[in-house]
């Protein structure tokens, strides 16, 4: 029934609490994009600066006399600066594929030979970043990153022109893969839950106008749904057209063609595959649309249930949060149920290009996984709902 | 159009008897009154009839169909406005988007919001958030979107309230109109004199009964009403004492050559009376008196 649609799309959208929360994401992107990534390109691709500073290091280190461990790394480490040096030449030339080509071998080189800076088993190592971030395991993310952007640049590598944006991944459907990946997509998710949380127990506030209209339950929350989704999408291009404006004049908008890394296992055979940007996003957006979905009848059901909105509120916030909880105990190593837990599957763009596959050293995270996983616990929901909607005496607003 | 209220009976848990075995028949083209001292049941029948509450016993009929499945409720949900709260309306919407949204809601086509908004006369602020009305302009909006929705059967709860003399008698003559177009109006109110002045119907609620109706087009009885310093003056005669100081002199208990004299005399004496049925206010001094 449109006239009830319209009606609920403008009170969700006069709603201050909602008008704040929107307000808030759109800040926070803006803040995001210019303080952290996807802004700047990742931490594998050296600035000439750095690259500079490293390769005269490693020249001074070769000309030194190292004693016993001179004929280790000696011949690695002018190895190592030739590399550099060759990235160095390729950038201020502007020969992109020469670059390119560089900068795997340079990847490559890291692969073999780095060790974590503490160890001083290796003069190499890995960003310093990832051991600054007092992450679990440094040189497993580090070696993952590592692997991913390699990946991503081997077809770069076969064009006769490769974009210095493409190179960098800061071209506009780049930049929204990584936002996507660096927490994007989870912003979106707690959006989702803020606007939905209230919708019926919003409506005890107008009970005599809410309970005299001639609809059914099943009717109004479905309506309340879509509702929440059309204001979404809203936001979400909203927030799409904010990214573009700052991107495509700087690095342009890319190819959806480009390719992204997919990390898979086959057993204890692990490995990286391209994927196109294109799919990729589309893939996260299926899992994000499904997700939303989850939410918002999540809390329909739960305000439907209890009448009240924290109890959907600490439920949505133990879904979405909840995964560190296992994570962080190594529970979710020593048991392979937690690859199919919902939780494990928040990040639709970790479950696309394999992050969460890595984290959970398992090849079973697929897209196909979340898919069955969300869209179980959203025919469960339904079902429930249906039942509570189609109840004799059933009321969305008691 | 016939609503049907069968044996309803309603008790809550620290209040037994709210509704109280009420079999009521009432039909399309009439306006009827439901009086009753506050927390006596009257809008507990009302939110009976809209099936917000359930029935302990008995069964509210629209034509012949009652609340069963979801989908019957529906089509009788379809039929029935319930005049809204004011604290209800949505503060940040107009007064128009009210109207528009009751008026979509329940596929009226015939009756225009614009019609509505002149007929309440509130062009001037009908465009304006609902925060900003005062009370009265609510209640007005409030009237405007049963109006908007324009069912068989309006539930009309305390519609009166806030209201000025000019905005009430406005309301009545609308009233009146509606009941020409052949709608059922249940009205709750306590303008009691007003009521009269429009309801076909009144029933009196006591206890969770209904202890009196009065039907106005039925030859209602007549009395001789004087005030009570006179009550020396007064020939000895079988006055009743009302409690709200009159005494009250049924005429039909008078032979016809008693009556004349009795009026001669008061007349003579510039004994002030009044002749004529009892209004309701009398009726509500009478029956709920005790009660307060």
């Amino acid at each position: 029934m449109m006239a009830y649609f319209r009606f609920q799309f403008h009170q969700l959208l006069t709603n201050r609490k909602n008008l704040a929360v929107i307000g808030i994401a759109l800040v926070a992107l803006i803040c995001q994009f210019v303080f952290f990534p996807p802004n700047t390109t990742p931490v594998e691709l050296p600035t000439a600066t750095v690259l500079t500073r490293d390769r005269d290091k490693n020249i001074a280190f070769v000309n030194e006399s190292h004693g016993p461990n001179t004929a280790v790394w000696v011949p690695s480490t002018r190895e190592f600066a030739k590399l550099e040096t060759q990235m160095l030449t390729a950038q201020k030339q502007g020969k992109n594929k020469a670059y390119v080509r560089a900068t795997i071998n340079y990847l490559g080189f890291l692969r073999r030979y780095a060790a974590n800076p503490d160890a001083q088993s290796s003069p190499f190592h890995y960003p310093l970043t990832y051991y600054y971030e007092n992450r679990q395991y440094p040189d497993a993310d580090a070696a993952y990153a590592n692997v991913v952007l390699t990946q991503s640049l081997i077809p770069l590598a076969k064009q006769a022109h490769p974009d210095v944006s493409t190179i960098h991944q800061q071209t506009f459907w780049q930049t929204l893969f990584r936002g996507a990946l660096g927490g994007w997509l989870t912003a979106l998710l707690l959006i989702t839950i803020l606007l939905a949380n209230d919708l019926l127990t919003s409506e005890q506030r107008h009970r005599s106008i809410a309970r005299s209209l001639p609809l059914s339950p099943w009717h109004a929350i479905n309506t309340k749904t879509l509702t929440v989704l059309g204001t979404l999408a809203g936001a979400v291009t909203l927030l799409i057209g904010v990214t573009a404006v700052c991107v495509i004049p700087f690095h342009g908008l890319g190819s959806l063609t480009t390719a992204v890394s997919n990390f898979a296992k086959n057993g204890s055979y692990a490995y990286v595959q391209p994927l196109a940007l294109g799919s990729a996003l589309l893939m996260m957006l299926g899992l994000t649309v499904l997700l939303m979905w989850l939410f918002i009848r999540l809390n329909l059901l739960c305000q439907l249930l209890f009448h009240n909105e924290l109890i959907g509120l600490v439920l949505s916030a133990l879904l979405l949060f909840g995964e560190p909880l296992y994570f962080m105990q190594g529970i979710a190593f020593s048991v392979p149920q937690t690859a199919y837990y919902l939780p494990s599957y928040m990040n639709p763009a970790a479950i696309v290009n394999g992050l969460q596959n890595f984290r959970y050293d398992t090849g079973q995270m697929t897209p196909l996984s979340g898919v069955i996983v969300i869209g179980s616990v959203i025919v469960l929901l339904e079902i429930m709902l249906f039942i509570v909607t189609h109840r004799r005496h059933a009321a969305t607003v008691k | 159009m016939e609503l049907q209220l069968q044996n309803l009976a309603l008790s809550f848990k620290n209040k037994p008897n709210v509704i109280h075995d009420i079999s009521l028949t009432m039909n399309g083209g009439s306006i009827v009154g439901i009086v009753a001292p506050n927390g006596t049941g009257k809008t507990t029948l009302l939110r009976l009839i809209l099936n917000d509450l359930k029935p302990q016993a008995g069964k509210v009929l629209v034509d012949g169909k009652s609340y069963g499945s979801q989908k019957q409720s529906l089509a009788l949900h379809r039929q029935m406005c319930l005049f809204p709260v004011q604290d209800d309306l949505y503060p940040d919407l107009s007064g128009k988007s009210h109207l528009e949204y009751y008026a979509k809601l329940w596929h009226n086509r015939s009756k225009s919001v614009k019609q509505i908004i002149n007929v309440l006369d509130m062009r001037d602020y009908i465009n304006q958030p609902v925060r900003t009305y005062s009370m009265g302009m609510k209640q007005r909006l409030c009237f405007g979107m049963v109006m908007a929705a324009n069912t068989p059967i309006m539930l009309l709860d305390e519609f009166m309230n806030g209201l000025d003399t000019i905005n009430v008698a406005r309301m009545s003559r609308i009233l009146r109109g509606l009941r020409a177009e052949g709608k059922l109006i249940i009205t709750v109110s306590h303008l009691l004199n007003n009521l009269q002045g429009y309801a076909d119907l009144i029933y009196f609620m006591r206890d969770g009964k209904i202890i009196k109706t009065i039907d106005q087009h039925e030859q209602q009885p007549l009395y001789i009403q004087v005030a009570e310093e006179n009550a020396s003056r007064l020939p000895r005669m079988p006055w009743e004492h009302y409690p709200n100081g009159m005494l009250v002199l049924p005429i039909q208990k008078l032979p016809g050559e008693h009556f004349n004299q009795l009026l001669l005399g008061l007349a003579a004496h510039h004994i002030p009376f009044k002749l004529g049925p009892l209004d309701l206010d009398t009726y509500f001094n009478e029956f709920y008196e005790t009660d307060q």
